[in-house]
């Protein structure tokens, strides 16, 4: 199931307000932010992992996907712009 | 666009820079064989003269230094707009775009192309234009749309492969491609080239 992370009603960012453990049923609840990688879609969330899985390297990652260095590095700058701009 | 035209005019997006280098050497090497056989010198990066007596290390020469030329200008502007712009993408970039021109110097060689072309010469020459046929010029007229797709053809390459390479977005970028181009051709044709000849 997919984490929502935007309010379907005004769109703006949503926090986690409650936790439940699945043994004992404990509840917390409090206004915890979302941590920066959940802010991400599913499909840079996903790319993140395979730069991770794949050691780093970009070259390595554009061999898997089938594509060149050059557009697997362009995608990578654009993420990393993208999480620039979401950290304070 | 279907993702195989994608491929066609942007192949710098999916195939990796080795085989993009050995294609685009091997079609340097078949032009510079082309251009030495046809008896055709190129006195700008994008201008192709008659020369009869063009050597075959002559016509390797001008390939290597246009195309060393061109990439020098587009790698120091895309190490400009980004740091990370390798010089080997901005190569094979320069070399590949040549394909569609070389189509084009192939497609002129054709012989009842080259009549037409020889026809519309002595024409000129003897100022006789009323003495070419119809067929002639039609043949004249669509080649010259032909070898306007080429070079339209080869433009988008180089745009797309220069984009590619250096990430460019900003349309100062495309400005400022431009101005490499219009630069590299005068750098050619005032300085290199005349050069060229003296050796």
């Amino acid at each position: 199931m997919k984490l929502p992370i935007y309010c379907p009603s005004c769109e703006h960012s949503l926090k986690v307000s409650q936790l439940r453990c699945e043994v004992c049923s404990t509840e917390v609840n409090g206004n915890y932010t979302l941590p920066l990688y959940l802010k991400l879609s599913r499909e840079e969330q996903d790319f993140i992992m395979e730069f991770f899985l794949a050691s780093g390297s970009i070259k390595e990652m554009s061999k898997q996907a089938g594509i060149s260095y050059p557009t697997m590095r362009n995608k990578m700058d654009d993420m990393i712009e993208k999480i620039k701009k979401m950290t304070p | 666009m279907s993702k195989n035209w994608r491929t066609v005019f942007n192949p710098f997006e999916r195939y990796p820079e080795r085989d993009l280098a050995i294609a685009g050497i091997v079609t340097l090497l078949l032009s510079v064989l082309l251009f030495w056989w046809a008896g055709q010198t190129n006195d700008g990066v994008y201008h192709v003269s008659p020369k009869a007596d063009l050597s075959l290390a002559g016509a390797l020469t001008e390939a290597i230094v246009y195309t060393l030329l061109v990439c020098a200008l587009l790698s120091g502007l895309g190490k400009a707009i980004n740091p990370k712009t390798r010089i080997i993408d901005m190569l094979n970039a320069t070399l590949i775009h040549r394909i569609p021109l070389t189509l084009g110097i192939l497609i002129l060689q054709l012989p009842f192309i080259k009549t037409a072309m020889d026809q519309i010469l002595r024409a000129v020459k003897t100022n006789h234009l009323e003495a070419l046929s119809g067929a002639t010029l039609w043949i004249s007229t669509i080649i010259s749309l032909l070898m306007m797709a080429f070079f339209v053809c080869a433009i988008v390459l180089l745009v797309n492969g220069f984009r590619t390479a250096a990430h460019a977005r900003k349309v100062i970028h495309y400005v400022l491609f431009a101005a490499a181009l219009i630069l590299a051709e005068i750098i050619y044709r005032l300085l290199l080239y005349p050069l060229l000849l003296t050796f």
